[in-house]
């Protein structure tokens, strides 16, 4: 099936049914391909880029320049929702007090940067995470290890993007809990777009 | 250990006889009595009472709860020194109608017949309105050799009612100087981290938790740290994707950027002239820096591609004790503070938040063996290392008060992060606040 629609110029996030089935329609009945998918992230990205561009002139307009911040953000925030619901940038995962990339990780990258090698006027962040064991400063050198790790093995696969990093340490945990399960789903290191050329 | 005494008169010829005799061979002595020496070893806790504060104020200024008050934080100062064995009031047996608070009008016999050793009386006047204090509250305490009946000291204080905790606090310092020749710490504040719903904010406080004040606003604030002079707190805030290193003066509120990139774990050199810290954006690996505080200059202490993090300075500003991974699992090594003779002090387990001692003698530290971290001491060399706390959870980043006799740490021994005081040797220990990253200043 073909896609016809385009997401609107700073319209909300597309929402749409589930079917019984599970699979997934949008709001016009149909249903939702890998190419949907494709389309709505180039759509916002295409979006963000004109965004950054278009708006250098109106840069000295001190009350249009909340305005604009507020739309900048809110567009990035649209990307990095859809680059997580739909798997374009996956974090990667670490051992205990590790920063080493691990095997498991590598396709992951790979994807990443793949992506990426594709999209290279986008501005990314990579933010490296640790889980709450051991003082929190350790963990915040720990976690700018990992953030730092990424970025290297993204520049040996060729990607030129900008990328900063920046660590979280262990204040910013995807859950609380004192378990394995818990502590494997902190020690990560996450992809985000900051902005675009 | 309170002397006991026959005669008045015969124990006073042989005190002289003996500090006499004594001082010709030990010019250490001092001239003043010590009561209690806090460095024996065998050291029990001298047996105090302390009277109700007797409220003198005109009828409508009348306040029990400043009365309660009073004697609340009287009794938790004392109990933080752990000298004492404070009897309960049930037990006194003096009639306060027909007692006073001059040594003369006090029948000391009921104190020493219920064993009490020591004692404490006071008064307060709510809106004295007199020449002396204009302001709303005054305070005359006094502490009682109930041996020898008679006053060891007393002192009145005037200040406004909110600051009845600190006037309290002055007499418990004043009691610790009286009677062990060190000063003590009531006066001292904590400075820590606790998170709220949407950031982690810096807060600081008296020694107890009172008084909590948040001198930040938003985002991730981290480690903060007292100058030497205890008026200024440094700490890293997220700001930007930086955790930038930030100066603030807590009685102004006047905060100073110090670095625009990312440092983590900034200490102040007992010396007041520089920083020691961790930063990764110089050599591309998180090394330690010393920080001139004038010029911002940095000069490397590490050189290595490991995690050095989390320096902690000796009192005299010569050596700093840090945590590096480069032997495997983390480890507390010592550096002078020029970056030369790097040794290594700790070979098990995973160790971490070194803190020297004020006096110089210990280093403080995080270990885990299997699973959970405990605090731990250790001389500066690395020798005798004993294990402090010994709960199952996680007691973390200890802080040394200036006496050197106690600690402030992090736990969560009791559900969420919190910071607790206990003595060096793990007895006492009480929460103070919730949070992290405990900092108790100078």
């Amino acid at each position: 099936m073909v896609f016809s629609g385009c997401a609107k110029m700073g319209s909300s996030i597309s929402a749409g049914n589930i079917t019984e089935d599970g699979v997934l329609e949008n709001s016009r009945g149909e249903i939702i391909t890998e190419e949907h998918v494709r389309r709505d992230i180039e759509n916002a990205l295409e979006e963000l880029e004109k965004i950054y561009s278009s708006n250098e002139e109106n840069h000295h307009d001190s009350m249009n320049e909340k305005a604009i911040l507020e739309e900048r953000a809110s567009v990035l925030k649209k990307v990095n929702t859809m680059v997580r619901n739909t798997g374009t940038l996956l974090p990667v995962f670490f051992d205990y007090d590790k920063h080493s990339i691990r095997d498991e990780a590598r396709g992951t990258l790979k994807n990443n940067a793949e992506w990426l090698s594709g999209h290279s006027s986008l501005k990314i962040l990579v933010a490296g995470h640790a889980d709450n064991r051991g003082s929190n400063e350790y963990n915040l050198a720990l976690g700018d290890k990992r953030a730092k790790n990424v970025l290297y093995y993204l520049r040996d696969f060729g990607v030129n993007a900008s990328i900063r990093t920046v660590t979280f340490g262990e204040e910013k945990p995807n859950c609380f809990e004192s378990t394995e399960t818990c502590w494997s789903q902190n020690r990560r290191a996450e992809f985000a777009v900051v902005a675009a050329d | 250990m309170l002397i006991k005494t026959m005669s008045y008169s015969k124990s006073l010829f042989l005190t002289l006889a003996v500090i006499i005799i004594l001082s010709i061979f030990n010019s250490s002595i001092s001239y003043g009595k010590v009561y209690i020496d806090i460095n024996s070893p065998t050291l029990i806790q001298t047996p105090i009472a302390v009277t109700e504060f007797k409220d003198m104020s005109l009828l409508e200024d009348r306040s029990l709860e400043v009365a309660k008050n009073l004697r609340d934080v009287m009794i938790s100062d004392l109990n933080f020194s752990g000298l004492f064995d404070i009897i309960e009031k049930e037990a006194y047996i003096e009639d306060p109608q027909r007692a006073g608070f001059r040594a003369k009008e006090i029948d000391f016999a009921d104190w020493r017949q219920i064993g009490s050793e020591l004692l404490i009386k006071g008064t307060y006047i709510v809106n004295p309105s007199t020449k002396k204090c204009k302001k709303g509250l005054k305070v005359e305490v006094n502490l009682f050799d109930v041996i020898k009946e008679k006053l060891i000291t007393g002192r009145w204080y005037c200040g406004n009612q909110k600051q009845l905790r600190k006037i309290i606090h002055k007499f418990s310092n004043r009691i610790m100087m009286e009677l062990t020749g060190e000063r003590g710490v009531f006066e001292s504040r904590l400075s820590f981290a606790a998170r709220t719903p949407d950031s982690k904010e810096i807060y600081y406080s008296d020694y107890d938790g009172y008084g909590k004040v948040k001198i930040t606003n938003g985002s991730t604030n981290n480690s903060p740290q007292w100058s030497p002079d205890g008026r200024w707190l440094l700490y890293t805030s997220l700001r930007g994707r930086q955790h930038k290193l930030y100066v603030q003066n807590t009685f102004t509120g006047k905060e100073i950027k110090i670095s625009n990139e990312t440092v983590i774990g900034p200490r102040w050199s007992p010396l007041g002239n520089e920083i020691a810290l961790t930063m990764s954006s110089l050599h591309g690996n998180s090394e330690l820096y010393t920080m001139n505080i004038s010029t911002r200059k940095l000069r490397r202490l590490t050189n290595n591609s490991r995690i050095d993090v989390s320096p902690a300075w000796s009192p005299d500003g010569k050596k700093i004790a840090f945590v590096s991974d480069r032997a495997g699992n983390t480890h507390i090594y010592v550096v002078k503070s020029d970056g030369s003779d790097i040794k290594r002090l700790t070979f098990k387990g995973k160790n971490e938040s070194p803190a020297w001692s004020p006096k110089g003698d210990k280093i403080a530290f995080a270990r885990s063996t299997n699973g959970n971290f405990d605090i731990w001491v250790m001389n500066p060399d690395g020798t005798q290392q004993r294990q402090v706390t010994s709960d199952l959870h996680d007691d973390e980043h200890p802080s040394w008060a200036s006496n050197g006799r106690n600690i402030a740490f992090k736990s969560d021994r009791g559900g969420p992060s919190a910071i607790y005081i206990m003595k060096a040797d793990g007895t006492n220990i009480v929460e103070v606040a919730k949070g992290s990253n405990p900092s108790w200043s100078p």
